[in-house]
């Protein structure tokens, strides 16, 4: 059967990845083009580059980082992280990428989905979305923008479903209150999400410990987890949290 | 030369650089013009909708030149929608296709029993790492019991799928493997030396490459094969 997905995230700006925790405070972990081959090689499934540098004039240089990145890699990668335009897409795809992700623009302006879909196919086209626990929302879920800077109106459920309506053909769900705490995953989001959506649900933040992993992907519902922290750091290898999650009966690709 | 079509869709990026990194001599065709007469091997990778990639192939007029290369029985590799479309009809956008492997390309939506899926949780697309089950070989000669396809390849190895669509062939002897995801369908086909992965290969790490290589180096000469 299909195996759960591990996924290593690269926040990348002025082409250094960096992490920070809650979206604060950045600091700086190595280069990207050799962080991606190390992950490679110790059997990651695939890899998330996201731009969060704040120029324009910065933004070609991710495109550098995905051509180099496909050169030396041969698992699937995403891109995400100001993507405005179907040129956007269209470049970092001819560059390499496997899928390229959105977030604050296709909240603003939902038909770049539709857009992206039509040009590119679903399973190119990821959600991102950055989820903030507000009781004042039906799903109890308020989504956020501009990295988790800008508050807006809709329930993370809601605008799941309509994201996925338009063609989306995976959904990221970030808890902003999770991120970078390694405190564990949000498995209320998570599963109240992926119980309602036929495509692949990925979770995001809070990733602290393999035993986190284990409840996201089973109690929260997960196909996927994305971690960062966890190896950023040197605290655990990638062979360390597959093992463990085979270990507590979660399918994983060992035969890398 | 390994030539590999570029119908205006898609990741040809990551094949290419494959197949650079194996040190064979390939190009990347817009056209069918472009196709060089040195031409031993095709790769056909296509991504997105079935029917949108035979429309390209057609106005890019490939598809003359590819129905002689299959009617030679020449060396081709179809990945993930390019394996789609080697089959007669996609019901991804109703589109008739190469018919080089007599079968058709269906939805998982429509034919999986979603009784049995409880709460969602068979996804769609299938997407991620999934075990690709190699057949046994279909040769009455008992000498040769694996497909070179698959040689130093282990058996139940993981290899990356994405796609909402899958292919169904007539003829139970043009399945090389098969896979499982809330049914069982053909990950590989293959008529001669005309085989098509449902998988992504140059996305599969070490065994994706190997199976490229493989392809490559076994299916350009004379025997015959699987």
């Amino acid at each position: 059967m299909l195996k759960k997905r591990i996924i290593v995230c690269l926040d990348v700006r002025d082409g250094k990845v960096t992490k920070g925790i809650k979206f604060k405070n950045n600091k700086i972990i190595g280069n990207p083009v050799e962080l991606a081959i190390e992950y490679y090689r110790q059997g990651v499934d695939e890899l998330v580059f996201y731009d969060i540098t704040a120029s324009i004039e910065q933004r070609n240089i991710m495109i550098d980082i995905v051509r180099e990145v496909a050169n030396n890699i041969f698992i699937p990668f995403s891109v995400g992280g100001g993507i405005k335009n179907v040129e956007d897409i269209n470049r970092l795809l001819l560059n390499g990428a496997e899928k390229i992700s959105l977030n604050s623009f296709a909240v603003q302006n939902p038909d770049i989905i539709d857009r992206g879909v039509k040009q590119f196919g679903s399973q190119c086209i990821v959600l991102g979305m950055d989820v903030l626990a507000d009781i004042r929302m039906p799903s109890g879920y308020r989504v956020l923008i501009k990295g988790g800077q800008e508050t807006t109106n809709l329930d993370a459920l809601s605008w799941a479903k309509e994201a996925v309506d338009r063609g989306v053909g995976e959904i990221v769900i970030n808890s902003i209150d999770a991120d970078g705490t390694q405190q564990g995953y949000d498995c209320v989001i998570t599963h109240k999400i992926s119980h309602e959506v036929l495509v692949p649900v990925v979770a995001s933040g809070g990733g602290g410990k393999p035993e986190h992993l284990v409840q996201v992907l089973q109690k929260g519902g997960a196909q996927a987890v994305l971690i960062a922290s966890m190896v950023h750091y040197g605290t655990y290898t990638l062979q360390e949290i597959k093992q463990f999650l085979s270990n507590n009966g979660i399918e994983v690709r060992l035969d890398y | 030369m390994i030539s590999i079509i570029n119908y205006g869709a898609g990741n040809i990026a990551s094949v290419n650089n494959v197949i650079l990194s194996l040190k064979y001599p390939v190009a990347i065709v817009n056209s069918y013009k472009d196709i060089s007469s040195d031409t031993t091997s095709i790769i056909l990778p296509g991504v997105g909708d079935g029917a949108y990639m035979m429309k390209q192939l057609h106005e890019r007029g490939f598809v003359p030149y590819l129905q002689q290369w299959i009617k030679n029985d020449s060396p081709l590799l179809g990945i993930c929608v390019g394996a789609q479309v080697l089959l007669s009809f996609t019901e991804e956008g109703k589109s008739l296709c190469l018919d080089a492997i007599p079968g058709s390309c269906k939805s998982f939506q429509k034919n999986i029993d979603r009784t049995q899926a409880n709460n969602n949780q068979i996804k769609i697309p299938h997407m991620g790492w999934n075990e690709v089950v190699q057949q046994a070989s279909n040769q009455h000669d008992n000498s040769k019991n694996t497909c070179p396809l698959f040689s130093g390849i282990p058996n139940r190895t993981t290899f990356y799928f994405v796609h909402s669509y899958y292919l169904s062939v007539i003829d139970s002897m043009h399945t090389l493997a098969t896979t499982k995801y809330g049914l069982e369908f053909s990950s590989i086909i293959g008529k001669g030396k005309i085989i098509g992965t449902q998988f992504h290969p140059e996305k599969s790490g070490k065994w994706g490459i190997l199976l490229i290589d493989n392809f490559l180096k076994y299916y350009s000469g004379e025997q015959t094969l699987c």
